[in-house]
């Protein structure tokens, strides 16, 4: 077992036979070895008694405000992981806009190698993720600096902790990350590597670490709307917490602390892809829901509808396309080629390979690029119209992979296969 | 090489000089110090009625462009992909009972090895999957439904292996904008032994492509459309002299531009509903993912009788190192042909001002953008959104002719 993993079973959990993992690499790499599969639970007791087809009555500003509320009530000090973004804004908005107090925004960035990789505002292709610190979290910052001065603000350059391991680092890197196999994700999320969050954390106080986790996933089985969770979003939080009981790890929106948050998103969502004028989009959402570019269109839809205060014009970079090789990271690959840590994170990848059966990968063109995700249990949320006026149906595709899916409706389970 | 000299394409002017090739006007410009200007049947489309809109539906105007078509030439071909737009063109024949020649796809069989048959990874490397999951598909179907039809696929890759001791970089002026390793040779009028001796049969031949969905976007509270070069430049310019093949627009045309304009104000007016206003931001073509996001919209509105779920890749970020040529990249290193495309754009980057090319982290990925006068359409319906912090510090104003109630006034475009 990992030293100082945060069991917390609020970000969801492995089961591999009769044993509990919090690290999804170790788990996978202990069902590698006794030959059987792990199972991701998040949540299903809360979630499932959840009465999903029923819209919650408050609106989504009211449900925002009582989750900023509950986190207030119950934490000594909360730090929201900004990222400019609409999911971690609207956290950050939550609080500020109800004059609930928030102690930290913190923004993560590469300062010693950023060089050549930032600064090109009509360049939104993933690799140019840095740019995000200029266009789109900077000016956010510089706002609540301004309006909410009160509010701590932190730049954190995580380059220099990585720097800092140049000569030791080895592949056990990817024990410090949940799911998230980039040459930085653990230094980048890492609770102790700003001096004043370490000594906030030995002074006992209980700390949140809020990130702004995450848009509701939905699609579209047999003409019935579900929402679902996976893995991959939720296995954001860096795992590590050391011997400290009073940091934790919370995600604002999947939480089963106020599913009704979720729940209304959900409805907000369907309630206007069912609008007649706008049915015609439903084939966004249909399951499987593979296609990158039709989840990147669903979720600009998706958050200009449940994220109201939020400028949907805000720059942004292109979502990357796997774990182990993300775009994302191109300023470690431009950057840092030729260094023991660019080694290092090449050994972790290959550490991961030996110990984890090939079953467990993505491929791309046969290249293993990440953990497979996993998926929550379906829950339906209601009906779907029907729309259908191709001439000629082409979606045979569909048929060439089907996975058994697991659905709650009517809070009895039902198992397909899609 | 012979150019088509088709002004319903578009052309470049460079001082008192016409291009109907873009490399070949932006060398111009570069040797002769000038702006090189994009103009696309502007007179027709300035004249048009773009603030009305046409009452036309949109299947009946589709219907009148193939007739229309179908009574100008003897042959028509179109340049299938299985995507939303080739497909509705080819519908436009087959639905109403107008007898469509040929239907014809590229695909470089020689290259595919190790790139393709994964129909559950759409980056647009895997492009090459289109064939077996949209286009074999349609084919199928219209062979069966509409057998008089030809369906032709075509191996581009060995047209271009013919050519692996002898191409240089002179394959740049094979395409317009399309800079990309077998843009020349897939589009080509003459990679069929077929199509070659169709040309030199006299017959009037149309080359169809499904180009393209309506561009639009808001100005000052004004919808506008508006045309772009890249997308203008997708056909094939050689035509080695033969006058009688045509390439042509089913949509961007100035024989029909009630189509066009049909189509914008049907988006328009989906964007101004009060369910979608808080939408409008996603008018914006230089954002990949907007832009993407803009065509599945548009799409579902303007081709009703298309099958949105059809397998499709993501669209590609640039010209010059187009992800969609992961075929090439993986199964012709070390050719003859990958140098020369190398050597291609050396040549391009040697030969044409820095300021012409734009760039993705510093380095050059393709020639600059043209945009057409814009058109106005109306006004925009339905309140602004108002998010709690505006965060457009990153938005940069670009400069643009607007043609509103005939007349001609500039303006600036939030890009």
């Amino acid at each position: 077992m990992i030293e100082g993993v945060e069991k917390n079973p609020k970000l969801g959990f492995y089961r591999v036979n009769d044993q509990t993992f919090y690290s999804k690499p170790e788990a996978y790499i202990y069902a590698t070895q006794i030959n059987t599969t792990p199972t991701w639970h998040f949540n299903e007791v809360a979630y499932g008694k959840c009465h999903w087809n029923v819209e919650p009555v408050p609106t989504i500003r009211e449900l925002y405000r009582q989750r900023a509320q509950q986190l207030r009530e119950k934490y000594d000090y909360i730090r929201v992981e900004a990222s400019g973004g609409g999911d971690s804004t609207t956290a950050i908005y939550s609080f500020l806009l109800n004059n609930i107090h928030l102690d930290e925004v913190i923004f993560r960035y590469p300062k010693q190698a950023d060089k050549d990789v930032a600064g090109e505002a009509h360049t939104t292709d993933a690799r140019n993720s840095c740019s995000e610190f200029e266009f789109a979290a900077r000016p956010l910052l510089n706002w609540i600096k301004t309006n909410y001065p009160k509010t701590r603000v932190t730049i954190h350059d995580f380059t220099e902790n990585m720097l800092a391991e140049e000569k030791t680092r080895d592949e056990s890197w990817v024990l410090q990350t949940r799911h998230w196999f980039q040459p930085a994700h653990a230094d980048r999320f890492n609770q102790f590597n700003v001096r004043e969050h370490r000594e906030l954390a030995d002074s006992g106080k209980s700390i949140c670490v809020l990130t702004g986790i995450d848009k509701p996933r939905m699609t579209i089985i047999n003409d019935e709307w579900h929402c679902y969770f996976l893995d991959v979003q939720a296995n954001t939080a860096h795992p590590i917490v050391g011997p400290y009981t009073n940091i934790t790890n919370e995600y604002f929106y999947w939480t089963p602390d106020l599913p009704e948050l979720v729940v209304k998103q959900a409805h907000l969502i369907r309630s206007w892809f069912e609008m007649p004028e706008n049915q015609h989009l439903r084939y966004l959402v249909v399951w499987p829901n593979t296609s990158v570019h039709m989840r990147t269109s669903y979720e600009h839809i998706a958050k200009s509808i449940i994220y109201p205060d939020y400028d949907p014009t805000t720059w942004q970079a292109d979502k990357p396309t796997n774990s182990f090789y993300n775009e994302s990271d191109y300023w470690f690959h431009h950057n840092m080629q030729g260094t023991n840590l660019y080694r290092a994170w090449e050994a972790g990848l290959k550490y991961l390979i030996d110990k984890i059966d090939r079953r467990f990968f993505d491929f791309e063109s046969g290249v293993p690029v990440g953990l497979k995700s996993n998926i929550s249990k379906f829950y339906y949320i209601g009906p779907a119209s029907q729309v259908q006026t191709a001439v000629v149906q082409n979606n045979q595709y569909l048929n060439l992979s089907k996975r058994p899916l697991e659905i709650i409706k009517d809070r009895k389970l039902k198992r397909v296969i899609r | 090489m012979k150019v088509e000299q088709n002004p319903k394409l578009g052309y470049y002017r460079v001082g008192d000089q016409t291009f109907y090739s873009k490399p070949e006007a932006y060398i111009y410009a570069t040797q002769t110090h000038q702006e090189p200007v994009w103009h696309f049947n502007t007179n027709t489309y300035a004249k048009a009625k773009w603030s009305i809109e046409p009452e036309t539906s949109i299947r009946e105007l589709y219907r009148i462009r193939a007739q229309q078509l179908r009574e100008k030439y003897d042959y028509i071909r179109v340049e299938a992909s299985g995507g939303g737009d080739s497909t509705t063109a080819i519908f436009a024949f087959l639905l109403n009972g107008i007898h469509l020649d040929e239907v014809v796809f590229r695909y470089p069989k020689k290259g595919e090895k190790g790139v393709t048959a994964d129909p559950f990874t759409t980056k647009a490397n895997n492009t090459l999957s289109e064939w077996d999951f949209a286009a074999k598909p349609l084919l199928d179907w219209i062979a069966t439904h509409h057998p008089t039809v030809k369906i032709t696929v075509h191996d581009y890759s060995e047209n271009m292996l013919e050519e692996e001791s002898t191409r240089d970089e002179s394959w740049v002026f094979t395409t317009r904008d399309w800079f990309q390793p077998g843009h020349g040779s897939k589009h080509t009028h003459f990679g069929t032994k077929e199509h070659k001796d169709l040309t030199e049969s006299g017959k009037s031949i149309c080359v169809l492509y499904g180009v393209d969905k309506p561009k639009i976007t808001i100005i000052d509270d004004g919808w506008y459309g508006y045309f772009i070069d890249l997308y203008a430049n997708h056909a094939n310019p050689v035509n080695d002299g033969h006058t009688n093949i045509t390439s042509e627009l089913f949509y961007w045309s100035p024989d029909l531009p009630e189509i066009s304009i049909k189509q914008s104000h049907l988006i328009a007016k989906w964007f101004d509903m009060p369910q979608n206003h808080h939408l409008r931001y996603l008018v914006n073509e230089q954002d990949p993912n907007r832009r993407t996001a803009y065509e599945f919209i548009a799409k579902s509105i303007i081709y009703p009788d298309y099958d949105l779920q059809t397998w499709q890749t993501s669209k590609p970020t640039n010209s010059f190192y187009n992800e969609m040529d992961h075929w090439f990249y993986t199964n012709f290193k070390d050719t003859n042909l990958y140098r020369a495309w190398e050597k291609g754009l050396e040549y391009l980057v040697d030969k044409i001002d820095p300021k012409y090319f734009y760039y993705q982290l510093g380095q050059p990925v393709g020639l600059t953008m043209q945009r057409s006068a814009y058109y106005y359409i109306g006004p925009v319906k339905s309140e602004k959104t108002t998010p709690t912090f505006p965060n457009r510090g990153h938005i940069q104003p670009v400069a643009v002719t607007i043609i509103k109630d005939k007349k001609v006034v500039k303006g600036m475009q939030n890009d």
